[in-house]
């Protein structure tokens, strides 16, 4: 007993020692702007991510400032930003939202704090040096809620060991030669098909968006909705006919994982999606074909080319935090130049132009890949998918024309009874 | 053509096995998928050819230890897990020996309409509260919400059981002079250990695999293994054999106690099924 008393008291004296200790460290260094505070971050799971998670403990060294950063999936996201911003909560500061998906709902609700004075106190921010489309997917009514993280455009991924067998020395620059691409690579035999693109209804719209455009259509305008257009018919049944024709076996259920895989593994020898996703495809570890991956932007429709380049995700500041201040400084300090250029070279695509012109943060991309990416930047349309409030749903509704095309169904009724329903939506909203 | 018995015999014992066979290749396949994913890295897995022949390792465990920090939730849903359920346990027991002897069934219908609406629906409200309770952020709103989710799980399991046991040995404990309370715990309890043992694993495992109440009450220091699975999927890329080996770290624990405890889970889940 008397043991354990003199051995308890030595403790607490170790203890307090050590209080002491580290008050006195305290006292000599200079008080950071921002100790002690706390803020909570959610976003999703990548390469920014991880880079900006791994520099955290600079940030606080810098400001005082303790991020707590949560990774989550895109839906679980926006569920815990609405359960979140629904009860007033000041539990989360900062989060990573979708602008095409998210904005209009978002600005709305008013669960995105403007942040106009932020960033006008922050002139080193550069603001401008973001794209422009990338600003103004997170810009509403002239007042920008949120700055985008990152850019994606929708390219074509080929195998070039494939294309070397099948003979094809120039790329497709036309929607008929793609095509014509597609049938001479099919060899179903051997297991490979021509092309893999999302097929899975609505998936698929944000790929489906550059053919649609391609062929001279649009999903909406005016709040209208035009999906039944005969330039969007054009581009159903091209869509369709591709797939049914020269697509993998499943087709219908495959999003941008699945043919991702299916690419990785050898069994396509085209695929269609977000420029995002080069890392998976050249890398040894997840890719069979990781030294034979080549790109070319998307091929032109009778309409020209109309790839998307787009700001997939934006960093927004909750306005129900109680540590608004702070928040900015985490969204200054990490969508700021130098972590920017971190970021890029980790092989997140950036939306600031400076970076990519800085020839170091850009090692990480493949030099083809660069050359692409600059191609289509230049014709990019700045959106992926309808504009409206809704687009979940909306997506769903050209989801199944999408479908009916891969079927090989008449697309015409299809799309008449789909665009009767997109319309009722864009009505609702009036 | 005819058989003779013998022959008939040996056909029908052979039609049982391929019978048992197929389906125990069914109920085991996914799982012996699981584990041979997990030792895969993504090239193999995503590889048919390599379906059963590759060069297996143990990275993927490592990365859910070291990369993805998975120790962490793992002793939370464990903790989360257990203290809801002895909490679920505390209550659920006496309610619903209460309700069996007592006939109120109306209790128990009440009790019911817990699990019969559907669980987003207590959230936004439990937040605001937890919240303005200063509470966010700590476990507590995390034991409360999964004992919500057991307490009306234990309570129907345990009531039929209860009913089961015949009164008249309540009624000798009353006679030898042993009081309400003391025989609820001294006869009641320890005679319904089978039931008490299967309902509080359900529990138990329902809170395991609970996802919509920890991802929107948990934080990253709170946060349990369903939450954490989704550090796997990114959104240019998933880890497919990552995400297996987290699967196979989430799924052996309560596969491991329902192995040992199967002997009792059967008598358990059985027990209130006949009623005399």
């Amino acid at each position: 007993m008397r043991k354990a008393r003199v051995s308890l008291s030595g403790f607490l004296v170790v203890l307090l020692l050590a209080g002491f200790s580290s008050a006195l460290a305290a006292q000599g260094k200079t008080k950071l702007p921002y100790e002690g505070v706390t803020i909570n971050y959610i976003g999703y799971g990548g390469l920014w991510t991880k880079t900006v998670i791994d520099s955290l403990a600079e940030f606080k060294a810098k400001t005082g400032i303790e991020v707590k950063a949560q990774q989550l999936g895109n839906d679980q996201i926006s569920q815990k930003i609405a359960i979140s911003s629904t009860a007033h909560s000041g539990d989360l500061d900062v989060f990573a939202f979708r602008p095409l998906q998210e904005t209009l709902l978002f600005v709305k609700n008013g669960w995105l704090e403007p942040l106009d004075g932020y960033i006008a106190k922050s002139p080193e921010f550069d603001y401008n040096d973001f794209m422009k489309s990338a600003r103004d997917g997170s810009t509403n009514g002239g007042k920008i809620f949120g700055i985008p993280m990152m850019t994606e455009r929708e390219v074509v991924f080929y195998n070039k060991e494939l294309f070397a067998k099948a003979g094809i020395k120039t790329m497709p620059k036309t929607m008929d030669e793609l095509m014509a691409a597609a049938e001479k690579l099919n060899d179903p035999k051997k297991g490979i098909c021509g092309i893999a693109i999302r097929g899975k209804g609505s998936d698929a719209v944000t790929m489906f968006s550059g053919f649609l455009r391609g062929f001279g259509g649009e999903f909406n305008a005016n709040g209208k909705a035009l999906i039944n257009t005969p330039q969007a018919i054009a581009a159903f049944k091209y869509y369709g006919d591709l797939l049914r024709l020269y697509g993998p076996p499943g087709v219908l259920n495959m999003g941008w994982a699945e043919t991702q895989a299916l690419f990785a593994q050898g069994r396509a020898a085209m695929r269609i999606d977000a420029d995002s996703q080069f890392g998976f495809s050249i890398d040894p570890k997840s890719s069979l074909v990781y030294d034979k991956v080549g790109y070319f932007s998307l091929p032109a429709g009778p309409a020209g080319q109309a790839p998307f380049n787009v700001a997939a995700w934006s960093l927004g500041v909750s306005p129900y935090s109680q540590n608004k201040e702070a928040a900015w400084e985490f969204v200054r300090w990490c969508m700021g130049k130098e972590m920017d250029a971190r970021t890029q070279a980790s092989g997140n695509p950036s939306t600031r132009s400076s970076t990519w012109k800085n020839l170091e943060a850009s090692k990480g991309f493949p030099s083809e890949l660069i050359s692409v990416i600059n191609e289509t930047s230049a014709v990019g349309r700045a959106t992926d998918r309808p504009s409206l409030i809704n687009v979940g749903e909306s997506r769903t509704v050209i989801g199944d024309v999408i479908v009916a095309g891969i079927l090989g169904r008449d697309v015409k009724p299809v799309a008449d009874k789909a665009n009767a329903a997109f319309q009722t939506l864009l009505d609702k909203e009036k | 053509m005819r058989f003779n018995g013998k022959t008939a015999e040996s056909i029908r014992s052979a039609a049982f096995y391929v019978v048992l066979i197929a389906i125990l290749f069914c109920a085991i396949f996914p799982f012996l998928w699981m584990i041979l994913a997990s030792l895969k890295n993504m090239v193999d897995l995503l590889n048919m050819d390599k379906l059963f022949r590759f060069k297996p390792n143990l990275g993927n465990y490592a990365d859910v230890f070291g990369k993805y920090q998975f120790l962490r939730p793992l002793l939370n849903s464990l903790l989360i897990g257990v203290v809801s359920t002895i909490l679920a346990m505390l209550f659920g027991l006496p309610a619903s020996y209460s309700i069996a002897r007592e006939k109120k069934t109306l209790y128990a219908s009440m009790i019911l309409i817990i699990r019969i609406i559907p669980a987003v629906s207590f959230l936004v409200p439990w937040y605001i509260m937890f919240t303005k309770l200063n509470l966010a952020g700590t476990y507590t709103p995390l034991f409360l919400s999964h004992w919500l989710i057991a307490l009306p799980l234990i309570i129907w399991i345990m009531i039929p059981y209860f009913e089961s046991i015949p009164r008249e040995l309540e009624q000798a404990a009353w006679v030898d002079g042993c009081s309400r309370f003391g025989t609820f715990m001294k006869i009641i309890l320890p005679i319904s250990s089978p039931g008490i043992l299967t309902a509080g694993l359900l529990a138990f495992i329902f809170s395991w695999n609970n996802f919509i109440f920890a991802l929107v009450l948990c934080t990253d220091k709170t946060k349990t293994l369903p939450t954490a699975i989704f550090n796997f999927i990114s959104y240019t890329e998933i880890n497919w054999s990552g995400l297996m080996a987290a699967a196979v770290i989430i799924t052996a624990p309560i596969l491991l106690i329902s192995i040992c405890l199967q002997k009792y889970i059967i008598t358990g889940l059985t027990a209130g099924a006949v009623k005399g």
